[in-house]
């Protein structure tokens, strides 16, 4: 049974490139949204098993939302997926309880990996 | 050495970066992220940029790290990375608005990492803007340009504009 992946980026490109690696894979994107927002909302909806997080989208920023989230659903999985790589950025979504921190530029290894190790 | 005025944190003056630091970290994200894609170089001499063939994408640090960053590049130069990045080999304007913006987000991110990196200091920049057309540096000492070519001899134009020294007086009394 495949895994409920709900991807949130102001990137579509980055949307479609999540599509692309994922799509022979264990893992199937069921939502996307382009802001914090509309993410709130959706994961209500359909309570996903992850949701792959942007930092810098229009509105409410990434780490705002995926505290939210959490706050909410404390079980949530939260992986953030951002160029912010640095320890301050690190550090606050480690403290709000991140499962984990992808930096972009990825490639399949990177992301895969960090999904897989999100469900360990 | 001239030094940058940019770093404040707090309203506090922590450190500051010589032009040559600020360039080097500019010089090596950009060679490193698109060279991941498209080969380019530097370039000495400035891009034969054309108004009408060229791509504008830019955002403003802010926190400690304050500068404007522009990168004009050939349209036909994005294209080629987007479609290389993309693996289409169409891609509709919308598309090709999208992959620059999220190209240049790479870049400002990796710039703020290492930033951090070299001075401890965090920043956040804003979504970048997108525009058709080239962005004609004014000719001030405030500004750095770095120039770059491809193999196919399209030019890029890596712009650091960093504010200007009573504006950045200006707005450490502001914070005060």
């Amino acid at each position: 049974m495949s895994k409920k992946i709900m991807v949130v980026d102001d990137s579509r490109i980055v949307q479609m490139q999540m599509q692309k690696i994922l799509s022979d894979t264990e893992y199937e994107i069921v939502a996307c949204c382009q802001n914090g927002e509309d993410a709130l909302d959706m994961y209500d909806q359909i309570q996903p098993d992850l949701v792959t997080m942007d930092i810098l989208m229009p509105g409410m920023d990434g780490l705002e939302t995926a505290r939210m989230i959490l706050k909410k659903y404390p079980q949530a999985r939260v992986l953030m997926v951002s160029s912010l790589a640095y320890d301050d950025t690190v550090d606050e979504a480690n403290s709000i309880g991140a499962k984990g921190f992808v930096y972009k530029p990825f490639d399949r290894d990177q992301l895969i990996g960090s999904l897989d190790k999100a469900f360990a | 050495m001239r030094e940058i005025p940019v770093l404040w944190k707090g309203g506090e003056s922590l450190d500051t970066l010589s032009q040559s630091q600020v360039l080097e970290i500019l010089d090596r994200v950009m060679k490193d992220i698109t060279n991941r894609i498209v080969t380019i170089q530097s370039s000495d001499k400035t891009p034969p940029l054309c108004p009408n063939d060229s791509c504008t994408v830019y955002t403003t640090f802010e926190g400690g790290y304050r500068a404007t960053l522009t990168l004009c590049v050939d349209s036909n130069l994005l294209l080629h990375l987007a479609q290389t990045s993309m693996q289409e080999e169409n891609v509709s304007a919308e598309d090709l608005e999208d992959f620059a913006k999220e190209y240049f987000n790479v870049i400002c991110g990796q710039v703020a990492a290492r930033l951090f990196q070299a001075a401890h200091i965090s920043s956040r920049f804003q979504i970048p803007t997108f525009e058709t057309g080239c962005y004609t540096p004014e000719e001030t000492s405030q500004e750095l340009v770095l120039n770059y070519t491809s193999n196919r001899n399209e030019g890029a134009q890596l712009i650091h504009k960093a504010p200007s020294e009573e504006q950045n007086i200006s707005d450490h009394t502001t914070k005060e």
